[in-house]
């Protein structure tokens, strides 16, 4: 008798304490939560359990994993997020002249201060990158957009910050096609995003 | 005819944009963090191009934070193990796949541009004994190893 509850014990503490997890978190500024789900091992296509609420946990094992609701955030995956690397961080630039990739004055100086404080991100990285509207074909777009990255890019070098040629992305106009569709003009994709990483 | 040149100048720009060995960058790390490369042995630092195949392996004290090229973040824990098994990123159409294996450890995650195209099986982050399925969230998993 002893023995069995001793077993039953033993179990029941294995089954609080040990197995593998997966914990859904609340995304940062109020976003949607987004998803997770547990797939199938052998196929990766049979879905088995989906988490889409904040803090919902599940219990990963061979065969259906066990779903529960935590009733508050786990200190210990804070303390684990608390090291993610800081977000990338991006400077819009627009207003560009037809023809002419330079940057004014003021975008110079909203250039630097967008680099105050570089030296605080470890392994830092500087990307430029170029957007066009889906107004045009694909192949233009592309070299338009990798010529004002190219000019803003050289600018940024001028002021004294490196930036390698493989960071300096004509991005196109595939980000507006997905969010407008095909030839929709719309000035705010004819920009050039300055990110630091 | 359009969606044809669309196609036609996708795969072309997908095969002039130069190839990239490096899919991501350690950031902050810790003391007591490597990256297993070819079977050999690299001390972690800020900074560090990873590349696809590598294993992150923290001691027990170690941390290290990763910034993949999609923006995708990652926070290892202490013993960890963690290995970049399949990453492909078009910087261009941002568009990818990424397969990442947790073998020991813990990984906190908050997914970057790949999980955006609402596809569950473009980020896939496998355990020992699950595949998971990402769109566009934070996560940790939890791996004892």
């Amino acid at each position: 008798m002893r023995r069995g509850l001793l077993l039953l014990a033993t179990v029941t503490l294995a089954g609080c304490v040990s197995g593998d997890r997966v914990t859904l978190i609340a995304n940062p500024d109020n976003q949607a939560v987004g998803s997770v789900v547990v797939l199938d091992q052998e196929t990766e296509e049979t879905v088995l359990a989906v988490l889409d609420q904040e803090n919902q946990q599940a219990r990963l094992r061979a065969g259906e994993p066990r779903l529960r609701q935590l009733g508050q955030a786990d200190p210990a995956h804070a303390e684990l997020l608390g090291a993610l690397p800081a977000a990338p961080s991006a400077l819009s630039l627009r207003d560009f002249p037809t023809g002419r990739f330079s940057l004014s004055e003021e975008q110079k100086e909203s250039v630097r201060l967008h680099f105050a404080g570089l030296e605080d991100r470890p392994g830092y990285q500087i990307e430029v990158r170029g957007f066009t509207d889906s107004t045009g074909s694909v192949e233009r777009n592309v070299e338009v957009s990798q010529g004002r990255a190219n000019g803003v890019a050289d600018v940024i070098r001028e002021l004294g910050y490196s930036v390698p040629e493989e960071d300096v992305i004509g991005m196109g106009e595939f980000e507006a096609q997905r969010r407008n569709g095909d030839e929709q003009a719309d000035s705010s994709f004819r920009r050039v995003d300055v990110v630091i990483r | 005819m359009r969606k044809l040149s669309v196609f036609i100048a996708a795969a072309a720009c997908a095969i002039s944009q130069p190839a990239f060995a490096d899919i991501g960058r350690i950031k902050n790390v810790t003391t007591g963090v490597q990256i297993i490369r070819d079977g050999q042995t690299i001390s972690a630092r800020s900074g560090l191009r990873l590349e696809q195949g590598d294993i992150v392996r923290t001691g027990r004290r170690g941390r290290v934070g990763i910034t993949m090229s999609d923006d995708t973040r990652m926070a290892v824990g202490p013993n960890s193990e963690i290995v970049l098994d399949e990453y492909e990123y078009n910087r261009r159409q941002q568009r990818g796949r990424a397969v990442t294996r947790v073998n020991r450890g813990s990984l906190g995650v908050r997914s970057g541009n790949i999980t955006r195209t609402g596809n569950q099986r473009s980020m896939r982050v496998r355990t020992p004994t699950s595949t998971l399925g990402v769109r566009g969230t934070t996560f940790v998993v939890e791996v004892q190893g």
